[in-house]
């Protein structure tokens, strides 16, 4: 009953019922009535269309093609313009959020924003996450429950594939971790680094592993699948899994299991994956929910909503909502300290470049094994560009509503400064040497030992 | 041609916007600026009170994440901050840099398990040390029992930890050790009150029912993988509570604190292991004897039992919680009764026979020719939990310590420059009439609202002096600093007794902080309270104030439970925006 209650409220709330019906590409119709009939239907009327979710990771190629001299490894240069460019980004988010902060909305402005963000979670947040679980099924059932004799390459270049699609929109999606993600604490679950490998070997020691291993963060996600699928950066080929692992210490492990725990853990993988889908849903996947609801996940807050409509019920009395006011909602996109766009920029300026590159923390450089890291910070940006952009395209793509065409009205100046901001910071992030990890080496001059690098290409 | 739209909501006042088919081209209108009450003196609030932590301690962010201020002031500050950050946040393992030396045995693989996005644990129904957001400590130990005047059953100070397990008990162990508490032996349920001792009914006045809840909590003996094991014992549960802020409590100076002691010693009856009534002063066991011998005050944690935050529960936790050594921590926290079931267990030593004899096997330092040569390094190693023990024979054994001084430095900047969100809604209506009604039915007495910090000129500990030596820094100015700040933590930084139902091992709990508390919804998903989250929002915990009449809280709370729906309201959207 309550539920029922908030979404008609959310519908009332974004439902524009025009006096008079002269709009002859009025979308929303319902049988020849102009009357909505659900609060989605009002909802998906109102915040219009986007651009279809399409993203390939061949797109990366740009990186890892580039020709990089022994010089440009030895150039400060690169990283520092990559930092530089996510601080301007940080500040031009931040002054983005304030400008409206410190504002008084006109009662337009104030329900173009909420429609802004309502288009935002449709139209980026929900497709976004519906593409990294439709990615992890693949990958799931591309392993399926095949033994070691009856799995073929195919199989695994397929999950290999899979993977890498998954894990670009994973990082595609950590602009918007505040919410499902954080309240359920799935970043650490699905993707802790690093893999705790002495660890998944106990679990290995007496030839099959334990459920008990699926309970622990520290071996699970997406790098304990890199770590079964993937060797020196590319994939295991299927005559590997019919002996023992040659990775040291795991000599004695038959990678059959390994095998095995890959296909546990990319089951497991999944749930997750629908849970943040289906958390954030108007209504959620039916199929996907039952998933969720039999693994025990939670998927709702603790007022009984979904993700979607908590945002959109920002500031509503009585809704339940968590967010005292529509721009606490607009704080939480682009500029609250953990799990919006400017969190992520930060992350990513700071800690993921910073660490190793400005502060000489070699061991931080992340996803150095499949040479990945340029890729992932770059997919990060992605994620923030998509929420300005209101699509899954960013800058290439068309919404009717997003933050871009709500700013470039309201504060254009401010517009221009993010999209350039974010521009600069994709540029500088791409235009990094190739592979991340001997680029740091190189500055730092320090080596990244471990026994997953064999060699680092020169 | 304009076009009327109206948009109505249950619930909400009806408003009218209007709009026309040319809006496109008319577009929204630029921003214009709007008047903010954020930071301005009321009628009810004063300005400072919009900054909980003060100007050198307050984020104006909803975040219980943001660095304060003061970390600017230090020498690449943010950097430090955000690379401390990083231990905070992520998982220990075994061996894998940049986050390595888990082990043997831990209660937690990292700090975020307990502190699920900086906040409170969470209330759960099992004890499971992987799952995140599982905030929970067990508490074992023996109790001595009493009565409230009204029947509920508490737990004295004559209630010692059990000594076979550590005081914070560990569930996880590597392989092939069985970690000291099996936990498929806790057990957890959550009983409803069918009656209040006290005699309040379960409702209020008007009618509306308020419910409580509260943890029962049982281990098996067989659950304790220790020789000998515990008898006559009892488990209670005690939850993280937020880490923001802690940095300007440890400012608060020790005069200030006797002041407050003396002020509420007449009239209520105070920790005698804190306060001696009758000299009107610090009892024996309110003083902490740190590291180098400097004497302080208790002010730490629920029990009071630690004075320093740089030897505080966050600066204990690093190592304890994890068992990742550092250089002034060079020994495990374990127990003999542990270690000593460990080396009497074949499978234990057969597993160490069989994969211990590489030098680069975890578990080489274990293994030995013998059987029972095996069995004494395992008892030897494993007990090696104090600094006598341990210290160089640690070293010798294992290498060197797990973590440098240098990232447990960055580590306490973090810790100590986490700053307190900044104050909500303090221009509402209800909040100021909130406020009022809090002091008027005396919550004020222990939620102390304000304080003043003293000086701050904090202790050091051992291993951020070797680190300042190492660079040549005077270790007294590495670290946040907060000199005379006005802070408004809403404490007492007292014990005192609520006598709940199931209550804190001892009944004394140090009056928690408030600040912050109302975002912790909006922020991490839940809100529960207490320190072991029995309360699911601000009306169960305040009214767990009044279970029994004994409570110190209870004339309080019983005026709480006589206001109007619409006061009760106010006081907790107070509480919400403080």
């Amino acid at each position: 009953m309550k539920k029922t209650f908030l979404m008609i409220a959310a519908a009332s709330l974004l439902a524009t019922a025009c006096s008079k019906s002269d709009d002859d590409n009025n979308q929303n119709t319902n049988n020849g009535s102009t009357t909505p009939q659900t609060a989605e239907e009002v909802l998906k009327a109102k915040i219009g269309t986007a651009s279809a979710a399409s993203y390939s990771i061949t797109n990366d190629m740009d990186i890892s093609s580039k020709t990089w001299t022994a010089a440009d490894y030895s150039n400060h240069a690169f990283g520092e313009t990559a930092m530089n460019g996510c601080d301007a980004l940080i500040n031009q988010l931040d002054e983005a959020t304030k400008a409206v902060l410190k504002s008084k909305l006109t009662p337009a402005q104030e329900e173009e924003l909420r429609t802004t963000i309502a288009a935002t979670v449709c139209h980026v947040i929900i497709p976004t996450y519906t593409q990294l679980a439709d990615a992890a099924v693949k990958l799931q059932q591309a392993l399926g429950d095949l033994s070691a004799t009856e799995i073929k390459q195919s199989n695994i270049d397929e999950a290999c594939a899979a993977f890498k699609t998954a894990r670009a929109w994973w990082e595609m999606s950590e602009a918007f971790l505040g919410g499902a993600a954080s309240d359920f604490d799935v970043d650490p679950t699905i993707d802790s680094w690093p893999l705790n490998r002495d660890l998944l070997l106990d679990y290995f020691k007496d030839g099959k592993y334990s459920d008990e291993a699926l309970e622990d963060a520290s071996i699970l996600g997406f790098h304990a699948l890199e770590f079964v699928l993937f060797r020196n950066g590319q994939n295991r080929k299927v005559a590997d899994f019919q002996v023992n692992d040659t990775y040291k210490g795991f000599e004695n492990v038959p990678a059959a299991e390994e095998l095995k725990y890959a296909q546990a853990v990319a089951k497991e993988l999944v749930k997750r994956c629908y849970q943040l889908q289906v958390s954030w849903e108007l209504t959620p996947t039916a199929n996907r929910l039952a998933v969720v609801k039999a693994a025990g996940l939670d998927y709702q807050t603790k007022n009984k909503l979904s993700f979607s409509w908590n945002m959109i019920n920002a500031g509503v009395s009585g809704s339940g909502t968590t967010f005292s006011s529509l721009t606490d909602a607009l704080q939480q996109l682009l500029n609250n300290s953990e799990g919006s766009c400017l969190a992520i920029a930060d992350e990513v300026g700071s800690g993921k470049i910073g660490h190793p590159f400005a502060e000489g923390y070699i061991f931080y450089v992340e996803s150095p094994y499949s040479y990945n890291s340029i890729v992932d910070f770059r997919n990060n940006i992605h994620s923030i560009e998509n929420i300005w952009y209101g699509n899954p395209q960013g800058a290439k793509g068309q919404a009717e509503h997003s933050l871009h065409n709500f700013y470039t009205q309201v504060a254009p100046t401010i517009a221009k400064s993010v999209e350039t901001a974010i521009a600069n910071a994709v540029s500088g992030i791409a235009g990094m040497p190739y592979p991340f990890v001997k680029y740091v080496e190189t500055l730092s001059g320090k080596k990244f030992e471990d026994d997953e690098i064999v060699e680092i290409p020169e | 041609m304009k076009k009327i739209f109206y948009l109505t909501a249950i619930g909400l006042p009806l408003f009218l916007t209007s709009c026309s088919s040319d809006d496109a081209d008319e577009g929204l209108g630029t921003l214009v600026d709007g008047e903010t009450a954020f930071g301005v003196a009321n009628d009810v609030f004063t300005a400072d009170e919009w900054y909980p932590g003060g100007q050198l301690g307050t984020t104006t962010n909803k975040s219980y994440s943001d660095p304060v201020p003061a970390v600017n002031t230090l020498t690449n500050g943010t950097a430090l901050f955000k690379h401390g950050e990083d231990f905070f946040e992520h998982l220990y393992t075994y061996s894998q840099e940049p986050r390595k030396g888990l082990g043997p045995a831990w209660v937690r693989s990292s700090c975020i398990h307990c502190h699920p996005s900086y906040g409170h644990g969470k209330r759960q129904d099992e004890y499971k040390a992987n799952t995140i957001g599982n905030g929970y400590l067990l508490v074992v130990y023996h109790p001595t029992e009493a009565f409230t005047s009204d029947g509920v059953r508490y737990t004295t100070l004559s209630s010692p930890y059990i000594s076979e397990v550590t005081g914070m008990p560990q569930t996880k162990a590597m392989t092939p050790f069985k970690a000291p508490i099996d936990e498929n032996g806790i057990h957890i349920s959550w009983p409803k009150v069918e009656k209040m001792p006290s005699g309040l009914p379960l409702h209020f006045s008007d009618g509306e029912p308020y419910e409580l809840i509260y943890p029962v909590i049982t281990i098996d003996q067989m659950a304790f993988n220790t020789n000998p094991q515990p008898t006559n014992y009892e488990v209670r549960l005690e939850s993280t509570i937020g880490v923001y802020g802690t940095g300007l409590l440890d400012a608060i100076s020790a005069d200030d604190m006797k002041a407050q002691y003396a002020a509420e010693a007449p009239y209520v009856q105070l920790n005698p292991n804190m306060w001696d009534k009758e000299a009107n002063d610090w009892a024996a066991g309110a003083w902490y004897t740190l590291a180098d011998g400097t004497k302080a005050i208790k002010k730490f944690t629920y029990a009071m039992t630690r004075a320093s935050l740089q030897d505080g529960a966050g600066a204990n936790a690093i190592w304890n919680i994890t068992n990742v050594t550092r250089s002034d921590r060079r020994y495990l926290y374990t127990t003999p009764a542990w270690a000593k079931a460990q080396a009497e267990d074949p499978e234990v030593i057969s597993y160490i026979r069989q994969n211990g004899a590489e030098a680069t096997s975890l578990l080489h330092p274990y293994y030995a020719e013998t059987d029972a040569e095996i069995a004494a390094k395992v008892e030897t190693l494993l007990g090696m939990n104090n600094a006598a023990k341990g210290g160089d024979n640690y070293t010798a054994a294992f290498g060197a310590p797990e973590m440098s001084d240098k990232d447990y430095y960055d580590f306490m900047v973090w810790h100590r420059g986490l700053a307190v969100p900044a104050a909500r809604d303090l221009d509402d209506a209800a909040v100021k009439q909130g406020k009022r009604l809090f002091k008027q039915i005396g919550c004020e007495a222990c939620h102390r609202p304000s304080w003043k910090t003293g000086a701050d000129n904090y202790w050091v500990d051992n291993s951020i002096k070797a680190y300042a030596a190492s660079i040549g820094k005077n270790a007294n100015e590495l670290l946040p600093r907060f000199p005379y700040q006005t802070i408004y933590p809403y404490t007492d930084m007292v014990q005192h007794r609520l006598f709940m139902e199931n209550d804190i091992r001892t009944g004394w709990c140090r009056t928690t902080p408030l600040w912050g508390r109302g975002l912790s919804l909006r922020l991490t998903g839940a809100q529960d309270r207490l320190h072991d989250c029995r309360a699911r929002n601000e009306v169960e915990a305040i009214m767990w104030h009044a279970y029994s009449k004994d409570s110190d809280a209870y004339q309080s709370a019983l005026k709480f439970y006589n206001l109007t729906k619409e006061e009760r309201d106010a006081v907790v959207k107070f509480l919400q925006s403080i």
